[in-house]
């Protein structure tokens, strides 16, 4: 069974009648990694934020291990808020500038592990910190002292921590260069070996989400066009859309 | 040709850390000009420096910057805004920010040039932004001149932005980062848009960015920048295909990498050490390099290739 799916997702802003998902229904399995892929407001995000909860749909359901979500209450909800984190594009607009990086990590871990004492939490922190690559002193620097790459660390341990099953990265190297570009994925693709979680990893990115994703979901103006295995994109791309993105992403031939 | 811009061994630092190391480099008239490198390198710092837009806590020590033969530094505020702002035309990096959310397309584009401009009416302002827009590929510009920044998709933000640069004759154009976060899509858009930019009469263009495949398609020149001060510039195809030093090779090689290889990690450049002092004069790309030799940590100097190549570098 999938860990995280939604089935006929539309959503239409009120505010200005713009219907930025139509009838979506895609899936996630346990342990896998796909990918959604597409141009700026063919609306991969809102997808994104809906599948984990953030937002809610006008329309259809979402599932968290074959339950809708809206029916998920107290304990049990908090069990899917915990499971499903997020990555985002800016990590420290993600993150409260007032707090340390310590504070940062450690704020939720505390709601999501009331149990747990706060020296084994702080230990929790400094380990997760090391496995990113990052030293135990930058926790007491703020986020505006660190490099964008530092900070989209920082963003990474903060997803590990509580331990979820699903990570729903949201174009989160694209506004780094190349060489920390690389960093970060080996970085999620080493943590996704060790944990086992599953990956939506959001992208505009189409060589990207193919080097890190098994299947890719292809949007384009609120639906999807189509769904492809990332080993097998050329030979079973069909549409038009897809094809232009190939020549996009390799160029004609 | 004429020197429209030059930086003379520009030192600047914030509160703790060094930022800008003997930065040195020119923009002739008409030339485009790339400075790359990577995130925290000082790029966006240098037009900082030139547009007196730094941060508070970051100053300028030592150097000169001259544009046009006179002397940027001596002035700050509203008398170098005065002197420059009709003369240089800014694209910022994050381009939905610099779009004031409460005025129109329209209002945005004319309010500077009406300031700089005070005999010019508003309507007389319009119509050059109209035709402007239409120049840059934009159909139904009447219709976009009356839109908010809400309504604009990122690629034409990034658009307008170019257009409310060029509002004035100017001489020339600076943009920083054009490209990053833009889809691949728009983005070639905007790198058609600024390659047509690049052959316009009179119009310099300052480009600073970590996206080499746009560089190539753009620069007649290029400067690699590295903890503060350029290590490598020249012609493009001298930078492009006859890379020297370690580092513009290594950035080179990761951006010409088509496709990714599912079956490896990401070849890495290795981490930038932030605790590198920008003003010794040992190598600053030292920790990471592949093929350093022991005099490189006591200095290293600039070696000539050719008129317009110069590496820093023992190799």
């Amino acid at each position: 069974m999938s860990v995280l799916s939604c089935m006929n997702v539309s959503k239409l802003f009120q505010d200005n009648g713009f219907e930025a998902l139509r009838s979506i229904s895609i899936s996630i399995g346990e342990g896998e990694s796909v990918g959604i892929v597409g141009e700026s407001g063919s609306g991969k995000s809102t997808l994104g934020s809906i599948i984990g909860g953030l937002d809610k749909p006008t329309d259809g359901t979402v599932f968290y291990h074959g339950t809708d979500i809206s029916s998920l209450k107290g304990g049990a909800f908090r069990q899917f808020r915990r499971s499903v984190q997020y990555i985002f594009q800016d990590p420290k607009g993600a993150m409260n500038p007032y707090f340390t990086l310590r504070r940062v990590l450690i704020e939720p871990l505390r709601i999501n592990f009331p149990g747990i004492g706060k020296t084994e939490l702080e230990n929790r922190v400094e380990e997760m910190v090391g496995k990113v690559g990052l030293p135990a002193s930058i926790l007491d620097a703020h986020p505006y002292e660190v490099s964008g790459g530092e900070a989209q660390r920082i963003a990474i341990a903060r997803t590990l921590l509580p331990e979820p099953e699903v990570i729903i990265a949201d174009e989160c190297v694209s506004s780094l260069d190349l060489s920390i570009q690389a960093e970060v994925i080996n970085l999620l693709r080493h943590a996704r070996t060790e944990t086992g979680a599953s990956f939506l990893f959001i992208s505009h990115d189409l060589d990207l989400v193919r080097y890190f994703c098994d299947r890719v979901y292809v949007m384009l103006h609120g639906r999807i066009v189509e769904c492809l295995d990332c080993r097998h994109m050329e030979e079973e791309a069909a549409s038009e859309y897809t094809k232009m993105l190939l020549e996009d992403a390799y160029g004609k031939d | 040709m004429a020197e429209l811009l030059s930086f003379r061994s520009l030192y600047a630092s914030d509160e703790r850390h060094a930022i800008l190391a003997g930065l040195t480099l020119h923009v002739d008239r008409g030339e485009t000009v790339a400075i790359v490198g990577e995130s925290g390198c000082g790029k966006t710092m240098s037009i900082g420096a030139l547009l007196d837009i730094l941060p508070d806590d970051v100053s300028i020590t030592a150097g000169s910057i001259a544009f046009d033969g006179e002397d940027v530094l001596s002035c700050r505020g509203k008398e170098r805004k005065a002197r420059l702002y009709s003369r240089i035309g800014f694209v910022p990096q994050n381009t939905s920010d610099s779009l004031y959310p409460l005025m129109t397309v329209s209002e945005v584009m004319t309010d500077a040039y009406m300031h700089n401009h005070p005999d010019a009416g508003r309507r007389q302002a319009r119509e050059r932004a109209a035709m402007l827009l239409s120049s840059l590929g934009i159909e139904d510009a009447g219709r976009v001149l009356s839109l908010y920044p809400f309504q604009l998709s990122g690629g034409m933000k990034q658009r307008i932005n170019i257009a409310a640069a060029l509002m004035d004759d100017i001489d020339l154009l600076v943009a920083d980062e054009p490209t990053s976060a833009l889809d691949i899509h728009i983005r070639r858009q905007i790198e058609a848009l600024y390659a047509s930019l690049s052959g316009r009469e009179g119009l310099a263009m300052l480009v600073v960015s970590h996206d080499l495949g746009f560089v190539h398609s753009i620069a007649d020149r290029v400067y690699v920048m590295y903890a503060g001060r350029i290590i490598e510039e020249g012609m493009r195809d001298e930078i492009f295909s006859d890379p020297v030093h370690p580092y513009t090779k290594a950035l080179i090689e990761l951006s010409t990498m088509k496709t990714r290889d599912r079956a490896h990690d990401l070849p890495e450049l290795g981490r930038l050490a932030s605790a590198v002092d920008r003003e010794s004069p040992a190598c600053a790309f030292l920790p990471r390099c592949c093929c350093r030799r022991e005099s490189c940590a006591v200095s290293v100097g600039y070696a000539c290739l050719s008129d317009t190549h110069l590496v820093r570098c023992v190799l």
